[in-house]
């Protein structure tokens, strides 16, 4: 509608993404750098998003560039780390207000962008490696957030659920890597990363602003020179595989301190239709009027959450739920039954129209907010199937009843993981 | 029916209000090629209000604690149906939440956004509580207070406002324990309800592809106006020291978990906005990023980027909170002290004061790019007495010898408390 999107190549595995709308009073430059997600490199590629935007050859301390970034009317940079598939996508995001809304008509977007990009082309380097004090402090800073997953259970248990899973598989790995190679990062290997990162990497560049002329005066004065400063040796490489289902499903439990149990459940199956697979979660778990909350939570009340994900590209469904204990076992049993209604057929016409419904209205406010388009069009071009979200609307208009079973009857139990208490004995398997 | 335009000449931004005559007031902002709408139904009532009266009582009661958020499970559920099942058919993505000081109702929908807004009015004004139902939702708020009790991060903050408050409510879990929400029934909840839920002690709040006179029309036809009950709400008397200085327990964490508060005196409306707004920027000026304190912390490893700082404020409390993870939280006390009697003596270094506030002044521009920021600022402003662009040309206007005098006043290390989580030895 009122959104503009394109997408061009400015050099081997470079892309340039701009989005335009005419009324965003922020303006957002994004650089997604994908790689293969290896547990040799993954801790590694991880610090990076730690240490490379928090000091730059310009801004060798972390005040002075917070300082800068200040007076940029609190412009934000920062670094993350995301795990799409079989690979790790290390993700440098600025946004700033458009520079019609500073006080004193300050240009702040120019500026904004050339300290981002800075972050790649200009780092901090002391005699030839990255600086020997701000590594150690970041390299801690890693380890701390790997070992802060304990803190919110319901992470902990889709994570460590992952690692089997995805056993044997890339996507097995977290995304930051695994707390013994995080200890053994030095500031030689960080920086051979780095160097690394910058030659194979595929980059896409999003700019989210208010005219062509802002994006283009983005490309040619701040984008193109920066990446012609980085030195580039390209080959594609694979970004995702379907996972494979398991002879036997694993049964996995976990014990720890908690007093609210946490069970994760997998389901792995075949049908490679995005929007149908959407559809299908819509319908088995991801929305409030879902199978698994009306009947799992609201009318046995076996659990306070319990909702699906479906991880397209891995062809994998995952359940994630918060029981009691002594209900886990059930619970279990009536996941799987909700799944096993729709393999048989009992979508109701009502359940099948508002899953669509509330799907629709979901991706049609996708253009209302810049996260959310940076989302939406990432996610495409990682795929590599460039798709807008009006378009995939019509098409699960078009989705049936069939088309959802057909797909739900491929998919199989794959893995079973429950976290609870370390003094019950609950939630053992039938 | 009374209209006030709002308008922020600063910023070029305008917004609605309309005093509706059944006792709500209506806030209201369409927003250019925006094609969702995000609405707020509230009502100045949170887990804080366990103590009141109305013109119906002879005398204060007080109620079992966890009732506000109890309430909010419950009124989801209508005689016919679930509020769930109905926005299901528009396709809006509802929810609700409880807060210290709110209740609030909400919906995002870019499809049917007007029927939705119907479901919205209707089903909060429609409470149906029965004794079997009530029952029902003890089992599934007792398992969403355990899974809080499962989070340290929730605790670290907890232990510190019961350090900090002897009797304000806010010192009490939002959704209770498990044993007081068993004392909550059918009675009490329409008491609360008929008390709260009146329309004069109610907001709406609308932003993004949305028609105000539209929105007129369907609170003409779905309000029932209820006559203003006299409702007042008040705690205790709060004496303006701390409970205790320090709390420790232990959890599963990694690194120890600290929250240290400081207690002042709260205010009310743009005076309490102001207060809000000064503190926010002197605590980022005293141990934001671009701080020496920050930086000296930092660099020797006693804080990490989980730091941060952030008042916390609303109808009879105000404190501020520093925290983060830190392998010395004590000493990261004794430091922060030290430096706050510093600056209370020498004066407070401004060099960062320009540079920090054109942040705060962004981040405030940075609301009004969405519906959902927009739309709660405005109920946020209305519950507090404010208007909803007060905090910007507060922002504009504010000076170094404001913070200055706010430094003097609002800090009393005397008067703070130091909350920890400790990891179990293992």
């Amino acid at each position: 509608m009122e959104v503009s999107y394109r997408r061009e190549q400015i050099s081997d595995g470079v892309f340039y993404n701009k989005i335009l709308k005419p009324s965003v009073k922020l303006n957002y430059i994004n650089i997604y750098m994908i790689t293969p997600l290896t547990e040799k490199t993954a801790s590694d590629n991880a610090f990076l998003a730690q240490y490379l935007p928090d000091v730059t050859a310009e801004f060798p301390t972390l005040k002075s560039l917070e300082s800068q970034m200040a007076k940029l009317y609190g412009a934000t940079l920062s670094g993350s780390v995301l795990k799409m598939s079989d690979c790790q996508v290390l993700v440098f995001t600025a946004s700033c207000i458009n520079d019609r809304y500073t006080l004193d008509n300050e240009k702040v977007t120019a500026r904004t962008a050339e300290i981002l990009f800075s972050c790649l082309t200009d780092p901090l380097i002391e005699d030839g490696t990255f600086d020997k004090e701000i590594f150690a402090l970041k390299k801690q800073e890693l380890i701390d957030e790997i070992m802060s997953e304990i803190n919110e259970k319901r992470t902990y248990a889709r994570s460590h659920a992952g690692r089997e899973i995805y056993r044997g598989e890339p996507a097995a790995i977290p995304q930051n890597g695994e707390l013994q190679n995080a200890e053994k990062i030095t500031a030689e290997s960080a920086y051979e990363a780095f160097k690394n990162l910058i030659k194979t990497a595929a980059f896409e560049v999003f700019f989210i602003g208010q005219s062509d002329e802002d994006a283009d005066n983005m490309l040619n004065e701040i984008v193109k020179p920066a990446l012609k400063k980085l030195p580039r040796d390209y080959t594609e490489f694979t970004r995702f595989t379907r996972s494979k289902l398991k002879e036997t499903p694993s049964n996995i439990v976990e014990k720890l301190s908690v007093a609210q149990s946490k069970l994760v459940m997998a389901y792995k199956g075949d049908c490679e239709s995005a929007p149908v697979n959407q559809l299908l979660n819509a319908v088995f778990g991801a929305l409030p009027a879902s199978k698994l909350f009306m009947n799992v939570r609201e009318k046995m009340s076996l659990c306070y959450y319990c909702t699906s994900f479906y991880n397209e590209l891995k062809g994998v469904m995952s359940v994630d739920s918060g029981v009691e204990a002594e209900n886990a076992a059930k619970a279990q049993e009536e996941i799987d039954n909700q799944l096993k209604n729709i393999k048989n057929g009992e979508i109701s016409d009502n359940e099948l129209t508002e899953a669509k419904i509330s799907l629709i209205n979901a991706l049609r406010t996708v253009n209302d907010s810049p996260a959310a388009l940076c989302t939406w069009y990432f996610g495409r071009c990682f795929e590599g199937k460039p798709e807008t979200a009006e378009q995939r609307i019509e098409i699960i208009k078009l989705i049936t009843k069939k088309d959802l079973t057909e797909a739900a009857k491929t998919l199989k139990l794959d893995t079973v993981y429950l976290l609870t208490g370390d003094n019950t004995e609950g939630g053992e398997n039938e | 029916m009374n209209k006030k335009i709002f308008e922020n000449k600063r910023t070029n931004e305008t917004c609605i209000k309309i005093e509706h005559p059944s006792g709500l007031d209506i806030y209201v902002k369409p927003m250019e090629n925006y094609a969702s709408a995000y609405a707020l139904f509230g009502t100045k009532y949170g887990s804080i209000n366990n103590r009141f009266k109305t013109d119906d009582e002879a005398d204060f009661i007080t109620v079992p604690d966890g009732i506000a958020h109890y309430l909010e499970h419950k009124l989801f559920e209508n005689e016919d149906c679930d509020a769930f099942a109905r926005f299901a058919k528009t396709g809006a993505s509802a929810n609700a939440y409880t807060s210290f000081d709110r209740t609030c109702y909400l919906f995002s929908a870019a499809d049917n956004i007007y029927e939705s807004l119907e479901i919205l009015l209707d089903f909060v004004q429609a409470p149906y509580f029965t004794a079997e139902t009530v029952a029902k939702e003890q089992g599934i708020i007792g398992q969403e207070i355990r899974m809080y009790n499962d989070d340290p991060t929730w605790a670290v903050v907890f232990n510190m406002l019961k350090s900090v408050y002897h009797n304000h409510p806010v010192r009490i879990d939002i959704a209770g324990t498990v044993e007081s929400i068993a004392e909550i029934t059918p009675e009490l909840l329409y008491k609360c309800y008929n008390a709260f839920y009146n329309l004069n002690n109610m907001v709406l709040s609308i932003a993004g592809n949305v028609d105000p006179e539209r929105v007129i029309e369907i609170c003409d036809k779905i309000l029932k106006p209820t006559p203003d009950k006299g409702l007042k709400s008040e705690a205790l008397p709060e004496p303006l020291d701390v409970v205790q200085k320090e709390i420790e327990v232990t959890s599963e964490v990694s690194i120890p978990l600290f929250n240290i508060g400081f207690k002042a005196v709260p205010e009310e409306g743009v005076k309490g906005l102001k207060a809000e707004t000064e503190t926010n920027l002197l605590l980022s000026l005293l141990a934001g990023p671009t701080s020496t304190l920050f930086e000296s912390l930092y660099a020797e490893g006693l804080i990490n980027s989980t730091f941060s700082t952030e008042v916390f404020s609303g109808p009879g409390y105000f404190t501020s909170i520093m925290g983060g993870e830190s392998r010395n939280p004590k000493e990261v006390q004794k430091r922060i002290n030290a430096a706050i009697n510093d600056a209370q003596q020498n004066g407070m270094d401004m060099t960062e004061f320009e540079s920090v506030k054109k942040a705060f002044y962004g981040g405030l521009i940075r609301d009004l790019n969405k519906a959902e920021s927009y739309a709660s600022n405005m109920i946020v402003s209305a519950f507090d007495g404010v208007s909803p662009y007060d905090a910007i040309e507060i922002i504009a206007q504010i000076t170094p010898a404001d913070i200055e005098a706010r430094l003097k006043r609002q800090f009393d290390t005397e008067k703070s408390a130091i909350s920890i989580v400790n990891p179990k030895v293992k």
